[in-house]
């Protein structure tokens, strides 16, 4: 049975953590909000440059190395996750997600992290991890994504895997983020039918074709693996967020609780006091009265 | 649209709508050279090299631009420019191009193992657009 004192502390912790926790649920709410932006930002570039790739594929005869369709051997898979926990499920439910994905592979899986937790988690359970990056920073720097990606076109081009896939968790909304797991490497030219219709027009390149490839394609997977990354942070940032709502929620049901605890407590103890010092008087004064 | 002088451009980065305008042309730097793109020109997907991204105002004022390599884009209906990285005259720290300058051309003359030379390279051509945008502006273009 604690003690009034035992509960006392009790709330007192209760509501330094509740502090903590209220804190990084604001912190995680205007990171988010950063991170959307970003998210929105990039929008503009990326549908551009697919357009450009759409037509470049359209205008036929696209041949590159990264286009290449080749036997497979080995699948290479990039797990994007979060450096930093207390997320809720977010890192678990993209690694079920790539559990799955590798379960239903029929050749050998490398796996390539981001995130610390991602790493964390296969390595606790002996799988080997081919190659790790640290989570980008929050303003998910052209440096950062460019390492990545210099390290995944050369691994398919080098032939260590035939395919790449990147497992991320897409944002859909505060309240949902969905774990995906989407093909990389080959390159997949997105058709017309993909984009919203627009006006086409007959486009001349320079340099012709698969020269302008060459710096197209490397500028393509970038912008895929910037926008899976800034994705996953904006769902990082809200499961974060909702998580921590939820512990600031529990933390104050408790603080009620044992608030209400200490207080019957107290009351029972006054109570106890009060009855103690009546039955003394009591006593004392039959006392008084036998004497007399 | 026939007698416009002016066409819209627009910079993009991945990170933000950069710069966008009407212009009267704009000199790009091209992989292949440089070109300019004039009022109708036809559709035409150009890629670039890092460099000096020259546009010319309505008003006939010059804005330059330093581009980290990308591409030039003429639709019918707006020109843009897709690039890593812009940077505006105001925004170029001079004396840290200038540092990276001497780090590139350090190591492209010094070869010594273990030196990636494309990237070497790529940031020499990075650095030498900055100071060459910084040189323009300063000299009394506006």
């Amino acid at each position: 049975m604690p003690s009034a004192r035992d509960i006392r502390r009790r709330i007192r912790g209760v509501r330094n953590i509740k502090q903590v926790t209220r804190a990084m649920n604001m912190i995680a709410a205007a990171r988010l909000r950063r991170a959307q932006a970003k998210a929105e930002a990039a929008r503009p570039y990326a549908q551009r440059l697919t357009e450009i790739l759409t037509d470049v594929a359209a205008a036929g005869g696209a041949r590159h190395p990264l286009l290449e369709r080749r036997e497979v051997r080995r699948v290479g898979l990039v797990i994007i996750t979060s450096d930093r926990g207390l997320a809720g499920a977010f890192n678990a439910n993209i690694l079920r997600e790539a559990g799955h994905f590798v379960a239903q592979q029929r050749v050998p899986t490398g796996i390539i992290t981001v995130g610390k937790k991602g790493r964390d988690f296969l390595r606790a359970r002996g799988v080997t991890v081919d190659e790790h990056f640290p989570q980008p920073s929050r303003d998910v720097r052209l440096e950062e994504v460019g390492a990545i990606r210099k390290r995944i076109i050369g691994d398919f081009l080098s032939g260590r895997y035939d395919q790449v896939w990147l497992a991320y968790a897409q944002f859909i909304s505060v309240l949902k983020s969905v774990p995906v797991v989407i093909p990389l490497l080959p390159l997949e030219p997105p058709t017309e039918a993909a984009g919203a219709p627009r006006q086409r027009a007959a486009y001349q390149f320079e340099p012709a074709g698969d020269a302008l490839l060459e710096t197209l394609l490397p500028q393509y997977v970038e912008v895929v693996l910037y926008r899976a990354l800034v994705e996953s942070l904006a769902s990082e940032q809200a499961a974060r967020m909702v998580a921590m709502k939820a512990a600031t929620d529990s933390a104050s049901e408790m603080i009620e609780n044992l608030t209400r605890e200490y207080n019957r407590m107290r009351q029972d103890a006054i109570t106890k006091q009060l009855l103690e010092v009546v039955s003394g008087a009591d006593a004392l004064a039959k006392a008084e009265q036998e004497m007399a | 649209m026939a007698g416009e002088r002016t066409y819209r451009l627009e910079v993009l980065t991945l990170q933000r709508m950069f710069w966008q305008g009407d212009v009267r042309f704009v000199i790009a730097p091209g992989q292949e050279g440089l070109f300019e793109v004039l009022v109708g020109h036809a559709p035409y997907v150009f890629a670039l090299k890092p460099g000096v991204l020259h546009v010319r105002l309505p008003d006939e004022r010059n804005q330059y631009m330093a581009v980290g390599g990308g591409f030039l884009v003429v639709q019918p209906d707006r020109t843009s420019v897709l690039t890593r990285s812009a940077e505006l005259p105001e925004e170029i720290d001079v004396a840290r191009a200038q540092r990276a300058r001497e780090r590139a051309e350090k190591r492209l003359t010094e070869r010594s193992e273990g030196v990636d030379v494309p990237r070497a390279q790529a940031a020499l051509a990075r650095a030498l657009a900055r100071l060459k945008v910084a040189e323009y502006a300063s000299a009394g273009a506006r």
